[in-house]
């Protein structure tokens, strides 16, 4: 098979995708026979059952809430769901790890909880929020609008008049939600779940916060606590194995029930009546916001006031704040344009070359990042540069790459979703009007792609502000990303200097909030067809 | 509910008309784009093993009409029986799924998620299986569905899903087939035929039926009556021969098939107009001006120097073509003129005007 030169741009994104998979899996291999049998019968068991418990729960606990939610704002008489509707994409804004600081701060002793209900005269111990259930809990109030997003979109294009057959030949209403409505949301709830899955099992800040052990954080203690990368990469090899497993099961679940329930809608269903339970509805929506976005922000908000009453916050640190705010936007934007316009000769390849058998292994290949956990692309990354470029490894370069790697694979779903969108006459159009192909893709198809570009290139960067633990383990000495600030001052109970980078961080998150919200069925046609 | 199925059942085998949907002073609000309508107030009933078709401009509540049949719209005044049971009043208000009315939908509304097999046994799921696997031989047998009973819906044709569409309404039996532009979604060239294999499998079944359309070669083609809607009220009510021949409003005459009105002016017995002087039987005294509805094929022309009608337009429909002949008023009349009749634009033609009836409106 004959590949021209101009797909070398291409290949060379693909490979570099494949690197931390390759080296892991090299590494691992390499690893002394004994330390695996000794990990197979002690800790994979029992890491393995942990995590996978703990990826069940929030699983199982934000499809239930999300879609309940869609159901309640998009087919029910709530009252005010024209305000909740957007609102309950919100809780995004704060990342996951945030989360669980104030949580650890608020129902902690003499946290910020204990003094608020003291200053009401209430003297009460919270429940202590450490471990599995206080996990999933988080977990759940931090992704169950990945789900909510994603059936809200379908719920809305659902055609109505499927359920009135239904109506017509005699089934009532139960019958028609649980074999009508319910599997023609199936698609949308698979892929809001899979994103959830993925999102709890690579996460390192909240299982550790939370002293809760799953791989991904029993990886980061090898590598960061005793320097074990024999043992790193032999349980990293299996946490891929159980990442693929998931992707590829999720993938055959869609493949099957590939139909489009989105014809063209004249009229929507009267909503459901909930009759005496529209107030303990409202009461039920509004706790969810409370504890999701409302309780985490407030805490923030909280100790930033106090911090700006504490001199070294302000005095002595602002300039190392400011500094850090500057390296997070540096790095992420560097991230952010490094992977979009990796991202477009792929896609490019891929969309208007849709027989190449290449074109499809190399963009298969690229796509390989989304499932493998930052603290693994950090790991692997570390090993390759250490072995062939040591003067790069811990060096900016190398948390540039891990971002780009990391996030490689959604700049390249939202390109291609783009440029899919463009038919390929226009871009003939021009041609027969005498355009060069170079300068067709100016003129016409660059202009034309430029939103899902923008797209792209948001989430990337604000993914990249955002990433954790990729950050602790490849930052250089004295590059401290704003997410590592918080961090660490978050574990050394310094939460006023906690405050303002996250609130900073919070701020930076709504437009990628606002883009999920708006870009919902792009974003989810472009995750199915994955 | 199963046994009441099926005793009804029974009931609709006897071949004797009844009224099978009775409409009194039904009133329904709704909304058609930006606009506000009002349906109604209508009475109307509506007899059993007729094929009706309900015709009308989109917008004229058409489609609200079976809605209010099936259930899933509810009138704001009024009664509605159905099969001689009071379905709707101000008392009694039976949901849609115990109606026991089948509906079609516009686009089949087939169950994406389902197979052909459960499509179609959707709605017979509770019978007993025998009874279930009987109904189904019956029907895919009616409807040649053998083939592609395990396939899903997307992967049929347009003319497939619309057989699978209908087997499944037939399924329960229903005493009432409402359907709901069941041939928009299909292709032009293939309408026709199609619209034939429904009707007869409709008849084969011997159930009442009520089409909506807006296609009115489609309504004139099938249909044993039709009623015309306009804006929400009834204009008629008839076979679709009285309906060409003798409409009752303006709306109907220029509804149905082409036609052009003539200005007249009513004298004796007789109507005084541009290409002559017709014989009237007075019922319309009361008005001096009128229109006369003229059909392409009550005007009769002949070339001649000293006619007054000039050919400004013709349209050659392969069988038949349709000549535009225009009178020195600037008034233009239609005509139906054979194949071979060969008159180049210009021509001018003599006009007689040849009404079996005439059918006036005054302006």
């Amino acid at each position: 098979m004959r590949m021209s030169l101009r797909r070398l741009p291409a290949v060379l994104t693909a490979l570099l995708m494949v690197v931390p998979v390759v080296a892991t899996l090299i590494y691992a291999a390499s690893v002394d026979a004994s330390i695996w049998i000794r990990l197979w019968e002690n800790r994979i068991p029992r890491l393995f059952f942990t995590s996978m418990l703990l990826v069940a729960a929030v699983t199982v606990g934000s499809i239930v809430l999300g879609t309940l939610l869609a159901f309640l704002v998009e087919r029910t008489n709530l009252p005010g769901r024209k305000i909740f509707r957007p609102l309950l994409i919100a809780p995004l804004v704060t990342p996951c790890f945030i989360i669980a600081i104030t949580y650890v701060n608020f129902f902690g002793i003499r946290g910020v909880g204990q003094k608020m209900f003291g200053a009401m005269g209430i003297n009460c111990n919270l429940p202590n929020i450490y471990g599995f259930w206080g996990a999933v809990g988080i977990f759940v109030l931090g992704t169950f609008p990945y789900v909510y997003t994603i059936v809200l979109a379908s719920l809305s294009r659902l055609d109505p008049s499927l359920s009135e057959a239904a109506r017509c030949l005699g089934a009532s209403r139960r019958e028609r939600m649980w074999r009508v409505s319910l599997p023609l949301l199936l698609p949308a709830i698979s892929a809001g779940s899979i994103l959830v899955a993925l999102y709890v099992f690579s996460d390192f800040g909240v299982v550790s916060i939370l002293r809760y052990s799953t791989f991904v954080n029993m990886i980061y203690e090898q590598i960061s606590g005793r320097y074990d990368f024999a043992v790193a990469s032999s349980l990293s090899t299996v946490l891929m194995g159980i990442t693929f497993i998931l992707v590829f099961f999720q993938d055959l679940l869609t493949k099957k029930r590939q139909f489009s329930n989105t014809k063209n809608k004249r009229y929507n269903l009267p909503r459901l009546d909930l009759k005496w339970a529209r107030l303990p509805a409202f009461v039920f929506v509004f706790a969810v916001l409370g504890f999701a976005l409302i309780l985490p922000v407030g805490v923030l908000l909280y100790w930033f006031v106090q911090s700006l009453g504490v001199d070294s916050v302000w005095g002595s640190n602002a300039r190392e704040l400011f500094r850090s705010g500057f390296n997070s936007l540096l790095i992420s934007s560097l991230a952010a344009t490094a992977a979009v316009l990796l991202a477009l000769p792929l896609a490019y390849w891929n969309v208007r070359d849709r027989n190449s058998r290449w074109g499809k292994i190399c963009a298969g290949a690229s796509q390989l990042g989304v499932a493998l956990p930052g603290v693994l692309i950090a790991l692997a990354l570390s090993l390759v540069l250490g072995q062939f470029f040591p003067r790069l490894n811990f060096s900016v370069t190398a948390l540039f790459l891990a971002f780009v790697i990391h996030f490689f694979a959604k700049a390249y779903q939202m390109t291609r979703a783009g440029l899919i969108q463009l038919s390929p006459r226009v871009e003939e159009g021009a041609r027969m009007l005498g355009c060069s192909p170079v300068q067709t893709f100016w003129l016409i198809t660059r202009p034309l792609l430029t939103p899902a570009l923008m797209v792209a290139w948001i989430f990337v960067f604000l993914s990249s502000m955002r990433e954790l633990a990729a950050s602790l383990l490849l930052r250089p000495a004295g590059f401290d990303p704003l997410t590592v600030k918080v961090w660490i001052a978050a574990s050394e109970g310094f939460y006023e200097q906690a405050a303002a980078p996250a609130l900073l961080i919070v701020i930076l998150s709504l437009p990628m909030v606002m883009i999920m919200a708006r870009h919902q069925g792009q974003y989810q046609s472009s995750l199915e067809s994955t | 509910m199963v046994t009441t199925i099926q005793s009804k059942k029974s009931q609709t085998d006897d071949q004797s008309p009844r009224e099978i949907v009775r409409f009194e002073k039904i009133q329904y609000a709704y909304r058609s784009g930006k606009k506000q309508f009002q349906l109604g107030p209508m009475t109307l009933g509506l007899q059993s093993h007729e094929l009706m078709a309900i015709l009308g401009p989109s917008g004229s509540g058409k489609t609200t009409f079976l809605r209010l049949i099936a259930g899933l719209a509810m009138p704001s005044t009024g009664t509605i029986e159905l099969d001689e049971r009071v379905v709707f009043d101000p008392s009694t208000r039976v949901r849609a799924e115990h109606r026991n009315v089948g509906m079609m939908f516009q686009d089949h509304a087939l169950f994406p998620h389902m197979t052909v097999r459960k499509n179609i046994v959707f709605g017979i799921r509770q019978w007993q299986k025998d009874d279930r696997e009987r109904r189904l031989y019956e029907l895919e047998d009616m409807l040649g569905l053998r083939d592609y009973l395990d396939r899903y819906p997307h992967e049929l044709s347009g003319g497939q899903q619309q057989r699978v569409a209908l087997a499944r309404t037939l399924a329960p039996k229903p005493s009432v087939v409402l359907l709901d532009e069941p041939l928009s979604s299909i292709d032009a060239d293939l309408r026709s035929s199609l619209a034939q294999e429904l009707r007869d499998v409709l008849k084969q079944a011997g159930t009442t039926a009520i089409w909506v359309t807006h296609d009115q070669t489609e309504a004139l083609d099938l249909a044993d009556r039709i009623i015309v809607l306009n804006e929400g009220k009834v204009e008629q009510v008839d076979s679709p021969w009285e309906l060409y021949n003798n409409p009752k409003t303006r709306f109907v005459a220029s509804f149905i098939g082409h036609a052009v009105f003539l200005p007249g002016r009513l004298k004796g017995q007789t109507i005084l107009t541009e290409v002559g002087t017709l014989n009237y039987l007075p019922c319309l005294q009361d008005f001096e001006d009128l229109e006369v509805m003229i059909r392409p094929d009550d005007v009769k022309a002949t070339p001649h120097d000293a006619g007054i009608g000039t050919i400004c337009k013709r349209q050659f429909w392969g069988s038949m073509q349709l000549y535009t002949i225009n009178l020195p008023s600037g008034q233009r009349l239609l005509s139906t003129q054979p194949a071979h009749i060969n008159w180049p634009l210009g021509t001018q033609v003599r006009i007689t005007l040849d009404l079996k009836s005439i059918v006036a409106f005054p302006t």
